[in-house]
């Protein structure tokens, strides 16, 4: 068909109606070569624009790339929105896609920077308060009331068509960075208190926490008898130290090897392959003997000193 | 399965595939044979609503390519007991060119929603865990801000995917497809989920929607020759209709042509080429509609109204 289109609005639309197509037949990485064709030619309506960026931020989130799917759901405009977004998403959904992107995988800067205090997105908050109070207590370290937000919306997400198999990931994701940031200023802490805070048992905490610890996300160590979790503190003086010897004598050999091949060359210390041979076989000439070792001598007392 | 007595098979042989006689009739399941099926105990893999002959009821799924890409579909009649028998090579060519979609939206209801017959119908999709929504889910207000065929899928999804839902989901899905006249996957919900108890298939609005579009296809293919017999009557080569049909089908087409004839017109020295520049510079001065890239018989049926002016033009070319 792209014969047939003489004009760049006819390659839009052609390019608007295959990845329409993707969407419905979730070949998704189809869908995404269709919309970056569409968003390359000139002219692009701004509505347009709008919808082909929540049809590449679902494909994205179908190929598990959340941060990119945030990001692109982040970019999207309600006011420009064109009416016939309803087909394949709502806008309540960007709202709760994208809210639950950022919280699983944005930063504190970013989160703040780009949902939070982004007057754009604020506008698709407004729409879920529920979901303005969830990205708000996360932002504000109020766990407990987060958590329960965050089990009250799952559920009901499960059924999503489009995020209902990402949701238990991006809730892991979520409950795993509200962990860490809980934790980080503490040397140890009350494994009681922190399942109050989070609003969960004791033991399911401490076996989030073991996953924490498997995975290295967090660096520290459980103490089950008394339901403590305390930091691992490395000694940093110690480890500075250790590395900055372990450069030295690196350097040390390297100079070295290098004295050692200047000097040999120097002495024409060679070694000849025989002919017809494999190499190393015969052929060790001390061509210079004398000068080779007072070379050599004279490098080991460069090492001493 | 018991369905009632709408369903009743008229000289059925007990026992007997419905297919068998829907079959020697050459045609779907029609109303007389089941119109309305209820099933409220699932037991059998045949079914009153299983896919028919269906040779001439749907033009649409009947395309040259449905055996091609039937071999990887999702309703193949080995996957799907219910349409396994003498019926299986039909529902492939019904379903051809549907394979696509019908594999991106596998119809799967969950293990413990069915019973074992339903289950089996899914091709052992029952593995799937059981979703449960919050006490203040509701379907309907879930549903409401969505339009078009994503409400049909995001339902097949639910149904999927949670036990409680299923029974409505299913339902709704079916009763959202009665506004539309996609036939085709209301025939494929019907056929998937045969066994699910409590489902109300509605099989007279399908032959119903099936024979409207049938009727609607003949009298545009009577149209058609009728406006073929004019032509010979005003003696406008037959060759220059046909493309004079698909040009107006295809406006995009004809705008490039236009563009590529207003071009090379001092090069045509010859009368058939010059009648040619000449229609399709005479259908350029027509409003034409801005149509996309599909076909639908709208635009077949303005092409048509545009083909009556243009042999009326042409009566008056010269040559």
């Amino acid at each position: 068909m792209r014969d047939y289109c003489s004009a760049p609005a006819h390659h839009t639309d052609m390019n608007v109606c295959q990845a329409r197509t993707c969407l419905a037949l979730q070949s998704f990485s189809q869908l995404l070569t269709h919309v970056a064709r569409a968003e390359q030619q000139p002219d692009l309506d701004v509505g347009l624009a709008n919808q082909l960026k929540c049809w590449a931020a679902l494909s994205y989130l179908s190929e598990r790339k959340y941060k990119v799917a945030a990001r692109r759901f982040l970019e999207v405009r309600l006011d420009k929105l064109p009416a016939s977004i309803n087909q394949s998403i709502a806008v309540n959904d960007i709202a709760k896609y994208a809210t639950l992107l950022a919280l699983a995988e944005f930063d504190r800067t970013e989160l703040k920077t780009k949902v939070l205090s982004n007057p754009d997105f604020t506008l698709f908050l407004e729409k879920e308060p529920l979901m303005l109070d969830f990205a708000k207590s996360f932002y504000e370290s109020q766990y407990g009331k987060c958590m329960s937000i965050l089990n009250q919306i799952v559920p009901d997400l499960r059924l999503d068509l489009r995020i209902g198999d990402h949701i238990d990931t991006l809730a892991n994701h979520i409950r795993a960075r509200a962990l860490i940031q809980y934790f980080t200023p503490f040397s140890s802490v009350d494994m009681v208190e922190m399942a109050k805070a989070f609003d969960t048992s004791v033991t399911s905490l401490e076996k989030d926490l073991a996953e924490l610890i498997v995975s290295g996300a967090i660096s520290a160590r459980i103490d089950s008898h008394n339901k403590r979790l305390h930091a691992t503190e490395s000694d940093q003086r110690y480890s500075t130290f250790e590395k900055s010897y372990h450069a030295g004598d690196s350097f040390r050999q390297q100079s070295m090897a290098m004295l050692l091949r200047v000097n040999l060359i120097r002495n024409n210390f060679v070694v000849k392959g025989g002919k017809g041979q494999g190499g190393g076989g015969p052929g060790f000439e001390f061509m210079d003997m004398p000068g080779f070792a007072m070379n050599l001598m004279s490098m080991r007392g460069h090492k001493g000193r | 399965m018991d369905v009632d007595a709408q369903s009743a098979h008229a000289g059925g042989v007990a026992g007997a595939p419905p297919s068998a006689e829907a079959g020697a009739s050459g045609s779907i399941p029609s109303s007389a044979h089941a119109s309305s099926v209820t099933i409220s105990h699932a037991s059998t893999g045949a079914h009153a609503s299983g896919g028919g002959k269906g040779a001439s009821s749907n033009a649409m799924d009947t395309d040259s390519h449905a055996e091609k890409h039937a071999a990887g579909s999702s309703t193949d009649a080995s996957s799907h007991p219910a349409q396994s028998g003498s019926n299986g090579n039909a529902n492939k060519k019904l379903y051809g060119a549907f394979s696509r979609y019908a594999a991106a939206h596998p119809i799967a209801p969950i293990s413990s929603a069915t019973s074992s017959a339903a289950s089996a119908v899914v091709g052992g999709h029952g593995s799937k865990i059981d979703v449960k929504p919050s006490e203040s889910f509701d379907l309907k207000s879930f549903l409401a801000p969505y339009e078009g065929i994503t409400i049909v899928d995001r339902l097949i999804y639910i149904g999927g995917r949670c036990s409680s839902l299923a029974g409505r989901a299913y339902q709704m899905a079916l009763d959202e497809l009665k506004t539309t006249e996609n036939t085709t996957l209301y025939r494929h919900l019907v056929e998937a989920l045969s066994g699910f108890p409590g489902l109300h298939f509605d099989m007279q609005w399908m032959d119903m929607k099936n024979a409207q579009a049938a009727q609607h296809f003949e009298r545009l293919e009577l149209e058609l020759s009728s406006y073929k017999a004019n032509l010979i009557k005003v003696r406008i080569p037959l060759p220059l209709l046909y493309e004079a049909v698909f040009l107006v089908t295809f406006p995009m087409i004809l705008c490039m042509l236009l563009h590529f004839d207003s071009r090379c017109q001092p090069k045509c020295v010859n009368e058939p080429r010059k009648l040619t520049i000449s229609l399709r510079l005479r259908l350029s001065g027509l409003s034409l509609p801005r149509t996309t890239f599909g076909w639908h018989p709208e635009s077949l049926e303005t092409s048509i109204s545009l083909v009556e002016i243009m042999v009326q033009h042409c009566g008056r070319i010269p040559g």
